[in-house]
């Protein structure tokens, strides 16, 4: 099974479409790996993936036609996105869940074994970075690091001043590099 | 490139890459989106617009003016009598919890809005969506009376629990769950999923009854389903190294 190219400089276009259906296709097809790697990225695990992201577009099909496109629409669905994997961890840990294992992606289930070894393994190690950071440091790390979105984006869907926002950044690439270094030797 | 060599870069490219979605993931969630939508689901998660404290402000607006209404309605005729008890119906009777599902809202501030099939920026698996899909999807899109729903959100539990039990590598769990669904619900919607799953069950656990190839009756069946390269992935894998959970067999010689 394929994985889905990363591509996270596209334009996420199109919520200003006159017809409502076009402008939710758009949104999600521009949009729905965008919004599965930052819900895993903000730790909502693997196999809660599909109910978290099924939650995050029912929100922006709801909400769809108040969106007036003051924000970039990746901003926007990152609030969203951050706000249902926020919920989902609360409940799973008030369910006191069993614990995740530390690859389970579904397209391991689905590929040969070896076929992804080397993925899962730059996956789990960047998992694990994150669990390590505050909640502030890690939406930083998936927004910049990870999806390479623009430092001015990135400030605006942190609600965080833009100096800040690069103060941050060079902290946690310090930090990624450090935890690398360490896991390395 | 591995972990251990330490390029940051490759490294981040590659949990990317692992953590991108595949195609049926992304028609999987479209595929759900929908019949929630259909049904009128209430919206699972707190990124909604907390609507709590609008309905303890409305309600505590409501109570000290009934309240006023009350009392000033006693004094107009004469008798300080207490104002009757008000019944709060729009409060939370507990502390509300912000993790908890949101209350479906309103018809009227809903957005009608009839659904496309995804053309997803995800590269498919296997061949497009089916054209029954795209009948499906239409009829989704139309209201959905109460019982529809109902069955369509049982399907959707349902079809859940067997995939994370085939995750969790417990293809007989995942059987039980379908065979239950068949039971509650016959004639459901989500046909093509449902075979589906039961195909990737039913292969995960070596079946091949009769030297038939379960999936390529599937394929045969829906031959442009997303989840084609999934299915022909377990079910060709079954042949070589049956796996699963502890109920597995292989029903072929």
């Amino acid at each position: 099974m394929k994985s889905v190219p990363p591509n996270p400089s596209a334009p996420a276009e199109g919520h200003d479409a006159p017809d409502p259906s076009k402008a939710f296709d758009d949104i999600y097809n521009r949009n729905f790996s965008f919004v599965w790697r930052c819900l895993r990225g903000l730790g909502v695990p693997a196999v809660a993936l599909d109910d978290a992201a099924q939650d995050v577009f029912l929100v922006v099909h709801r909400q769809l036609a108040g969106f007036r496109g003051e924000s970039s629409p990746r901003t926007w669905l990152f609030g969203i996105a951050r706000n249902v994997a926020a919920n989902h961890l609360r409940r799973a840990r008030r369910k006191q869940g069993p614990l995740e294992p530390l690859v389970e992606d579904p397209a391991h289930l689905v590929a040969g074994p070896h076929e992804h070894a080397e993925d899962a393994e730059a996956a789990a190690f960047v998992a694990e970075f994150l669990a390590g950071l505050d909640a502030r440091k890690r939406e930083l790390f998936v927004l910049a690091v990870l999806e390479e979105m623009t430092m001015p984006e990135v400030a605006a869907a942190l609600s965080i001043p833009l100096n800040t926002a690069y103060t941050r950044l060079r902290r946690v690439r310090a930090a990624f590099e450090e935890a690398l270094g360490r896991h390395v030797s | 490139m591995r972990v251990h060599d330490g390029d940051p870069s490759e490294i981040l490219t590659r949990a990317r890459r692992a953590w991108s979605p595949d195609a049926a993931a992304a028609a999987r969630v479209r595929a759900a989106v929908e019949a929630n939508v259909a049904a009128g689901a209430p919206v699972a998660a707190g990124a909604a617009a907390p609507v709590w404290p609008t309905r303890l402000l409305l309600a505590g607006t409501v109570a000290i003016v009934a309240g006023g209404a009350g009392y000033w309605a006693g004094y107009g005729a004469g008798r300080h009598v207490a104002p009757a008890p008000v019944v709060l119906v729009s409060a939370p009777a507990t502390p509300p919890d912000s993790a908890a599902p949101v209350p479906p809202r309103p018809a009227a501030n809903t957005v009608a809005m009839p659904l496309r099939r995804p053309t997803a920026d995800v590269q498919p698996s296997g061949p497009s969506p089916s054209s029954h899909r795209d009948t499906r999807g239409a009829r989704h899109g139309a209201a959905a009376p109460a019982g529809e729903g109902g069955s369509l959100a049982i399907e959707l539990r349902a079809l859940r629990s067997a995939e994370r039990a085939l995750r969790d590598g417990s293809p007989g769990l995942a059987l039980a769950v379908l065979h239950d669904l068949d039971r509650q619900v016959p004639h459901g919607e989500l046909t093509e999923e449902r075979e589906a799953t039961t195909t990737l069950a039913r292969c995960a656990r070596g079946e091949q009854p009769f030297d038939v190839n379960l999936g390529d009756q599937f394929t045969a069946r829906y031959p442009t389903s997303v989840y084609r390269g999934r299915v022909e992935q377990m079910c060709a894998r079954t042949d070589a190294a049956p796996s699963g959970d502890s109920t597995a067999r292989r029903s072929g010689p």
